[in-house]
């Protein structure tokens, strides 16, 4: 079997069996890499840390860069292509039957509790991506995990956060302020 | 859903999405924000109430939940093809980046930096976020606040995974539903 057909047939199993997100799917593809001797323990940790800090989704990245150095650009094609396969067929199969079913009763119901419990997710999403950039743990004196506040995380959240709230600005414009304040506090 | 009169071109989902994927760090909900703006105000393709359907409906379909978003609002526009182009929009900026990453990665891995630069961008996410989800929920009536509240403090607490949660909520909408239905029933009967 080529390598271009293995890499296809695993990123399409992780992308079928994998429900909760991209995240859930990070140990899967550290298995596979590791079961098919692709790549090292700590090669796969270097590529973790790049997919987090670039732009997109970072199964999408770890994805890509993990095809890369399997099969090389036609590697990082076939990976991240055939973890998406999945999920297309997926709506394109539940769409249809969507666009039918929207305005049914059980869906107006359904979709009535859905909004608010939406809603409440992103909140808990949002408090805590709070709370891990303000109240990191440390591990503290004695071995025990203490919180400190991060002021110049807190500086960067309440004045990105404030200005979206009042001023509605551009999202773009808040996360390169933040970058850049970010930037000039940590450098201080 | 409200579907824009004139069809919506493929080059416009196409960039739309590019322009998302391009900008987007963090996990499938960082791209609530972006897709606020976007979609909602900017091309005016659904209201932020109906974007939050298709973000639930996300995370119960395999997959990237920020993918699936794209997958599903492609699709409700363009339908197969729309979808497709929706994906491709999303992962085209990610591919390119990571492939020129990957071509120069001994150098970008010791950039001090970069890392700088990514501190204040969390934080950043997280105010963009928090302003979104303060206005889904502002949106709402009383209950809907207090679900959400409810909903946001169980997902705090641990005591409940987003996945789980969603497939309750459609259990008990449809047990709602059913439950609707027989009281019907009976009214009719007497």
């Amino acid at each position: 079997m080529s390598v271009l057909f293995q890499l296809m047939a695993v990123f399409f199993k992780i992308g079928f069996f994998t429900i909760g997100g991209g995240l859930a799917m990070l140990p899967l593809i550290r298995s596979e890499m590791l079961a098919h001797g692709w790549m090292s323990e700590t090669e796969f940790l270097d590529i973790l840390a790049v997919s987090e800090i670039t732009p997109g989704p970072m199964a999408i990245n770890t994805a890509t860069f993990v095809g890369f150095r399997v099969g090389g650009v036609a590697g990082a094609l076939v990976a991240t292509l055939a973890l998406v396969l999945p999920a297309l067929l997926m709506v394109c199969l539940l769409g249809a039957v969507w666009r039918r079913t929207r305005n049914a009763p059980a869906s107006v119901r359904v979709l009535a509790l859905l909004r608010p419990v939406v809603a409440g997710l992103v909140l808990a999403a949002a408090l805590g991506l709070v709370a891990a950039c303000v109240l990191p743990v440390r591990i503290g004196a004695g071995g025990f995990d203490t919180r400190t506040v991060e002021w110049r995380a807190l500086v960067v959240f309440a004045g990105v956060g404030g200005a979206t709230w009042h001023y509605r600005i551009n999202p773009l414009l808040g996360m390169a302020g933040g970058a850049l304040a970010g930037f000039v506090l940590y450098s201080l | 859903m409200t579907i824009p009169e004139q069809p919506v071109p493929l080059s416009r989902i196409y960039r739309s999405f590019a322009w998302v994927g391009a900008v987007l760090f963090g996990g499938g909900y960082a791209m609530l924000p972006l897709l606020e703006r976007e979609v909602v105000e900017r091309r005016r393709w659904c209201t932020l109430a109906e974007m939050s359907e298709l973000y639930a409906l996300a995370q119960v379909i395999p997959g990237i939940i920020a993918v699936n978003t794209a997958l599903l609002v492609g699709h409700r526009y363009r339908g197969a093809t729309g979808a497709a182009v929706a994906a491709l929009g999303i992962i085209s900026a990610p591919v390119l980046v990571i492939l020129a990453v990957a071509s120069a990665f001994a150098w970008v891995s010791e950039w001090p930096l970069l890392a700088r630069l990514f501190a204040g961008l969390r934080p950043a996410v997280a105010g963009l976020l928090l302003a979104t989800a303060l206005r889904m929920i502002g949106r709402g009536e009383r209950w809907e606040r207090g679900v959400a509240a409810g909903a946001s403090l169980l997902l705090l607490t641990r005591a409940s995974s987003p996945l789980g949660m969603i497939l309750g909520t459609i259990a008990a909408g449809l047990l709602w539903h059913a439950w609707t239905v027989a009281q019907a029933r009976k009214g009719t009967a007497r």
